[in-house]
């Protein structure tokens, strides 16, 4: 299927010798398009190969892996799906398809290019730092993609030293640092190193050593594959017609596939109809993880809750099955004392309408996952966000033995918070509180806590009368 | 549908149930402060100066210029009854004048510049986004109440407002020196905060995701967690980011010299409690605290007299933690922490707490300058970011006090046109024109003729 021109394909050379030597050409910008004819069993092969890839990428990310891990898993997921082309295909010759083959598939909807193009950036980012590791490797990529970064000129040079140095140090770079080449770009092409405060910045430029290069190049990447994947979506009726009816629905269904369980349709899920006004407040005490526990509790103290932590509770309830209709009800009541109906029609009631998609955009807004919470920050008189992370270790304690946590269960869950590990020390507090059941997953969303709570309760109902049928037999008691 | 964002409601609503009414605004109640608005947006109200703003430069005299520039802005009146009326543009000054005058707001919001006339927004369906908006950035000191002792909620007082022009001279630093900036203006709230105006052609033109990274540059202070400020300052011990070190420095003089007196931090017996939880060794937070409850050493009696009793224990404080210092080892986890705990103390303090989300949406309102607090009556006045400390939150003009003013001047025979001139106005409207809107204007203009001169060398062809 030749879907982008007419030029033939490129003479076949002899793969085996250069492919180790070639190895650092897989890193590259993706300018120019493939030009050559593949069957449609392989156009969907090579699609669905990287969408596996990306896929994984956005996986490990989720569940927070970072530097070395990150990357072992990465390009072990990148041999195992044979993105790099098996042992008789020419490498760059699938990367580059599969990239293309997506590229068309995700082109349409915002929210899909946003994926993809997140996703291939992260890739990209981990492939620059794998294969390209020495410094005439990097120099080979920027000449071979034409990218020249301005170096700093000798004049300014000893005074950038000195404060590249500095920025170095502040992050935690101890002894003899020694500084090679600079370059010199406007602020806005490395945003993420501005966020962390990793470049010096002087006049509304940014400073970028050496080891920052992978940022800067990230950057250039996004955009080229923005613009791309812009006119694609421009191209579109004119690559595929309506006529189309052979290459067009596999195209278009590819984003469809292979998505697995995104966080925020976990909420879906939990969607059960039986939750009203009325039970509300026994389900949650039996089935709710510790931060929406507490927003409840916040609630009925205080009849008020801020913004961030309305907005949490009110989604998740929304997302655990809450209907638009009990939740106004809900919300009314519990703020009644402190707001007076009108008031509160009139203030709160438009933003539990919006979450519900009845208002404004009229989009239906996801709950928050673990990821998202447990980055939130607030004041001291806020109550959103982890309590894993945002209590001290007193308070958390007070809490969880409240709830009846097992004691040793509870000194499992400050181990992992110490550790910075929150979801694992939710994860403890559930294994506490549901008397050891299992937990495959982990928690990863608020909504799959409660999904889990339920689920272990009505399994053990349904064993019969024993309240905890599931409780493991105690040692030694075995039978004999 | 639009896209309009209900955060934005969201938080100012929240803001009002957090406020405490206060004596100095139930005395003049809100009625009154409603009805004299009419005569302070009639007499009173720089609007020519706001249009020369907001124009930025895109007026009759180039050929180039965008005539429409001024009717994409967005503004969002505030009426009687908290009704927000948002998405109202203008042809100009005078335009924006008389609907002022026939509405009389009790809040004028400023949103962005879109795609198009905000009136005409359903006509253009998903066509109509915000095209620029200038960088702002909004500091409230109720996200200073866990550090500050003269009050809580909307109070403002000297005690206090120190915090806040530390945050001006901190941020107007970063802004120009690190981002290159040049055309800022900060202006008080008129209540209990400050509000930054970045209005350079290329801030105006940030996307997102990039006002997100100038926010999070600045964003040294990331709210709060198990009882102590979470501070973003990396693993480099005292080792700081240039930028952080620079406002450190800044900083450290005001520290002795303002905060620590004026707050009283180390009278107050659960603030030295919360300043202890910064020192890494327990052991050193004991005996710290003991030398601060007993009777000054005769040793040190001489040296600290006349000094005030906050600054003594903070001496003190230094010193045990320099001898402490002195006492482990070098590349030890302890000497790190110990090294940087006073800094940690100085920046949970002091450092700016920005509103994020103020800064990170080109299409978040702000409230305008010269805009009358509804609940306060102060006219939102501009600083001057070279004398922030000099600036008294509690001597700004009242809608009241002007329009007194203005009264006894009437009475007077004499010149009756731009009254303003000769009341306690002119000098903010003075301030805004001389140390903000001529820059500005000028880089206006010269943006306006670079895009003449781009479209007269470069012909598009395109069709």
């Amino acid at each position: 299927m030749n879907f982008l021109g007419n030029k033939p394909a490129a003479p076949e050379e002899s793969r085996a010798g250069r492919k180790h030597a070639d190895e650092h050409r897989i890193v590259r910008l993706y300018k120019d398009h493939p030009t050559c004819d593949i069957s449609i069993d392989e156009f969907e092969r090579l699609a669905l190969q990287r969408l596996r890839v990306l896929k994984k990428v956005e996986d490990l990310k989720l569940r927070g892996k970072q530097d070395e891990a990150l990357m072992t898993e990465v390009m072990t997921s990148i041999r195992d799906n044979n993105l790099e082309g098996s042992a008789i295909e020419d490498p760059m010759r699938a990367d580059q398809l599969s990239h293309f083959i997506l590229r068309l598939s995700y082109c349409g909807k915002p929210e899909l290019r946003k994926w993809f193009t997140t996703q291939e950036c992260e890739l990209f980012r981990l492939r620059f730092i794998d294969k390209l590791k020495t410094e005439d490797d990097r120099a080979l990529f920027l000449q071979r993609e034409g990218l020249a970064y301005t170096a700093v000129q000798t004049s300014e040079r000893e005074m950038v030293q000195q404060k590249m140095k500095e920025v170095l140090r502040s992050s935690g770079n101890d002894g003899d640092i020694k500084i090679e080449q600079i370059f010199k770009v406007p602020f806005i092409s490395v945003p993420d190193l501005v966020s962390q405060r990793k470049v010096w910045l002087h006049g509304g430029f940014a400073y970028v050593g050496q080891k920052d290069l992978v940022s800067l190049v990230a950057q250039d990447f996004r955009i080229n594959l923005s613009k791309g994947l812009a006119s694609i979506s421009r191209r579109w009726r004119e690559i595929f017609p309506d006529s189309d009816q052979r290459l067009r629905p596999l195209v278009e269904g590819l984003s469809q596939r292979y998505l697995g369980p995104d966080l925020g349709a976990a909420g879906n899920q939990a969607r059960r109809s039986d939750l009203t006004v009325a039970n509300l407040t026994s389900v949650s005490a039996r089935h709710f993880p510790l931060c929406m526990h507490n927003l409840m509790q916040t609630v009925r103290r205080d009849h008020h809750l801020r913004h961030q932590g309305r907005q949490q509770l009110s989604l998740f309830l929304k997302a655990v099955g809450l209907p638009l209709e009990e939740a106004l009800i809900f919300w009314r009541s519990e703020f009644g004392p402190k707001v007076p109906g009108d008031k509160f029609d009139k203030e709160y009631a438009y933003n539990i309408r919006h979450n519900y998609g009845k208002e404004g955009k009229m989009t239906e807004y996801t709950a928050h996952s673990c990821v998202s919470i447990t980055r939130m920050t607030g004041g001291a008189d806020e109550h959103h966000g982890c309590p894993y992370r945002r209590m001290d270790e007193a308070s958390l304690r007070a809490n969880l033995a409240t709830l009846r946590c097992e004691p040793a269960r509870i000194n499992e869950a400050m181990q992992k918070k110490a550790g910075g590990h929150f979801q694992l020390a939710c994860a403890c507090t559930f294994q506490g509180l549901h008397a050891g059941a299992d937990l495959e997953l982990g928690i990863n969303h608020p909504a799959q806590y409660y999904l889990e709570s339920r689920r272990v309760y009505d399994e053990r109902e349904s064993a019969g009368g024993s309240s905890k049928p599931a409780a493991i037999p105690e040692a030694g008691a075995g039978p004999s | 549908m639009t896209s309009g964002s209900p955060d934005i409601k969201r938080q100012k609503i929240e803001d009002d149930d957090n406020m405490k009414v206060e004596p100095a605004e139930s005395s003049e109640s809100k009625q009154t402060v409603q009805e004299l608005m009419r005569m302070y947006y009639g007499k009173l109200f720089p609007h020519q100066a706001m249009y020369r703003w907001l124009a930025y430069g895109n007026d009759s005299k180039h050929p180039q210029a965008d005539a429409g520039f001024f009717q994409k802005r967005e503004f969002c009146f505030t009426l009687d009854g908290d009704i927000f009326v948002r998405y109202q543009s203008f042809k100009d000054g005078n335009d924006l004048k008389e609907a002022l005058k026939a509405r009389c707001p009790s809040k004028i919001d400023i949103g962005p510049v879109y795609s198009c006339n905000p009136q005409d927004r359903l006509k253009f369906g998903a066509s109509f986004v915000p095209v620029e908006r200038e960088l702002v950035f909004d500091i409230d000191l109720t996200d200073y109440d866990e550090v500050r002792t003269c009050g809580k909620g909307g109070h403002i007082c000297t005690s206090c407002w120190p915090l806040m022009a530390v945050a001006v001279q901190i941020i107007d630093r970063g802004l120009r020196a690190d981002f290159g900036f040049q055309n800022i203006l900060w202006v008080y709230s008129g209540r209990r905060g400050i509000h930054c105006w970045v209005c350079d052609p290329s801030a105006r033109k940030l996307t997102d995701e990039q006002r997100s990274c100038v926010a999070n540059y600045f964003a040294v202070y990331k709210g709060h967690e198990n009882d102590k400020a979470k501070l973003a300052l990396g693993a480099g011990g005292a080792a700081l980011h240039p930028a952080v070190q620079e406002a450190v420095d800044m900083l450290m003089p005001n520290w002795e010299a303002n905060i620590l007196p004026k707050q009283r931090l180390l009278e107050d017996e659960s603030m030295c409690q919360s300043v202890l939880k910064y020192v890494p060794d327990q052991e050193l937070a004991k005996s710290v605290l003991e030398q601060w409850n007993a009777p000054l050493p005769t040793s040190l009696a001489k040296k600290m007299s006349g000094l005030d009793i906050n600054v003594q224990r903070w001496r003190m404080l230094q010193n045990a933690v320099a001898l402490k210092i002195s006492e482990v080892k070098k590349q030890s986890a302890l000497h790190k922490q110990l090294s940087r705990c006073l800094i940690e103390i100085v920046l949970a303090f002091s450092y700016p707490r920005l509103d994020m989300e103020v800064s990170k949406k080109m299409n978040h309102l702000l409230k305008a300058p010269f805009c009358v607090h509804p609940k306060t009556g102060k006219v939102c006045v501009p600083i001057d970011p070279q004398h922030a400390f000099d600036f008294d939150p509690e001597g700004v003009p009242t809608v009241h006090t002007l329009l007194k003013e203005l009264e006894q001047i009437q009475d007077a025979v004499g010149d009756q046109s731009e009254l303003w001139k000769k009341t306690a106005m002119a000098e903010f409207v003075k301030l805004f024109q001389e140390a903000f809107l001529d820059s500005c204007a000028a880089a206006g203009r010269s943006e306006v003729l670079t895009r003449s001169r781009t479209y007269a060398s470069k012909p598009d062809f395109s069709f």
